[in-house]
């Protein structure tokens, strides 16, 4: 396995534990039905909020601090895994919009769930962008050293 | 000039002409009706649609090479760009609200369809953009 792998790989766990925190976090919100505005209250929620930032740090961390040392089929597999993340945060955005009118046609959402979907959608690009770099590299280290 | 640039040009053009024509349409519709009737103005913006017609219009390139590694690239890293850009669009039409209404404001659904289609004008706006950035704006050898 070589390090674009390994960064590919640590980005697809990465992604799918911010989904999943900030999946946990909303279902949390919807169950006990809580008030996000309330600025006197919810210290549980801001701390789950706080941990939502930690999956973004280590992307960033870890991007910036990964050695590259990559090839010309790195470099391809790298730009096609991107552009298809990047329609699938689309597709996301697109679709969580849709959902969002049917759920709530001629409703209102509050407005700290915009920037959640710019959170999920972001982690929707990193999960789908690692997961087609994994099937470009047929998932194990064959042949990729 | 080839015909991945005379498209880019096409949409760049459209984008640009919609989006001068919904910014005097909202200022003149503001003067007129106020504010909250003067934003529909931006439906005007749906004229870049038609700068999606310019690849039914231009002619496939001739010859034996019509499409290189090298355009191959320019177009991966053009995508690269657009979603760059669409994605910093998203971030600051998702954020604005909280900033300027405050956190216990809610805004109506209706909005939600219009940031995403401003995410897709701007990404194929930038997308656009950036062929003919790498292409150097007009013909350079390239045929079609």
């Amino acid at each position: 396995m070589n390090k674009a792998q390994k960064r590919t790989w640590h980005n697809l766990v990465v992604s799918l534990a911010g989904l999943l925190v900030m999946a946990g976090a909303l279902a949390l919100i919807k169950i006990n039905d809580l008030n996000m505005a309330d600025t006197e209250d919810h210290t549980a929620l801001r701390v789950l909020g706080l941990l939502c930032t930690i999956p973004l740090i280590l992307v960033v961390i870890l991007q910036w601090g990964w050695k590259r040392r990559c090839d010309e089929r790195d470099m391809h597999i790298e730009r096609r895994s991107l552009i298809i993340g990047g329609i699938a945060a689309f597709v996301f955005l697109g679709s969580a919009v849709m959902i969002l009118i049917v759920i709530r046609p001629l409703g209102s959402i509050n407005v700290y769930f915009l920037p959640s979907l710019v959170y999920l959608a972001y982690f929707a690009y990193l999960l789908v962008s690692s997961i087609a770099a994994l099937i470009q590299y047929r998932c194990g280290g064959k042949g990729n050293e | 000039m080839n015909r991945a640039q005379k498209i880019a040009w096409g949409h760049v053009i459209a984008t640009l002409i919609a989006f001068v024509l919904s910014v005097i349409t909202v200022c003149f519709m503001y003067t007129m009706l106020g504010i909250p009737k003067a934003v529909y103005g931006f439906s005007l913006m749906s004229l870049a649609g038609l700068g999606g017609l310019t690849s039914v219009f231009v002619k496939k390139d001739k010859g034996k090479v019509a499409f290189d590694e090298r355009d191959a690239i320019i177009k991966e890293k053009a995508a690269h760009a657009g979603f760059a850009a669409a994605f910093l669009f998203t971030c600051c039409a998702c954020m604005t609200p909280f900033f300027v209404f405050g956190p216990k404001a809610s805004i109506s659904v209706k909005w939600l369809p219009q940031i995403w289609i401003g995410t897709f004008v701007t990404q194929f706006f930038f997308y656009s953009l950036a062929i003919l950035v790498q292409y150097g704006w007009g013909a350079r050898g390239e045929k079609s």
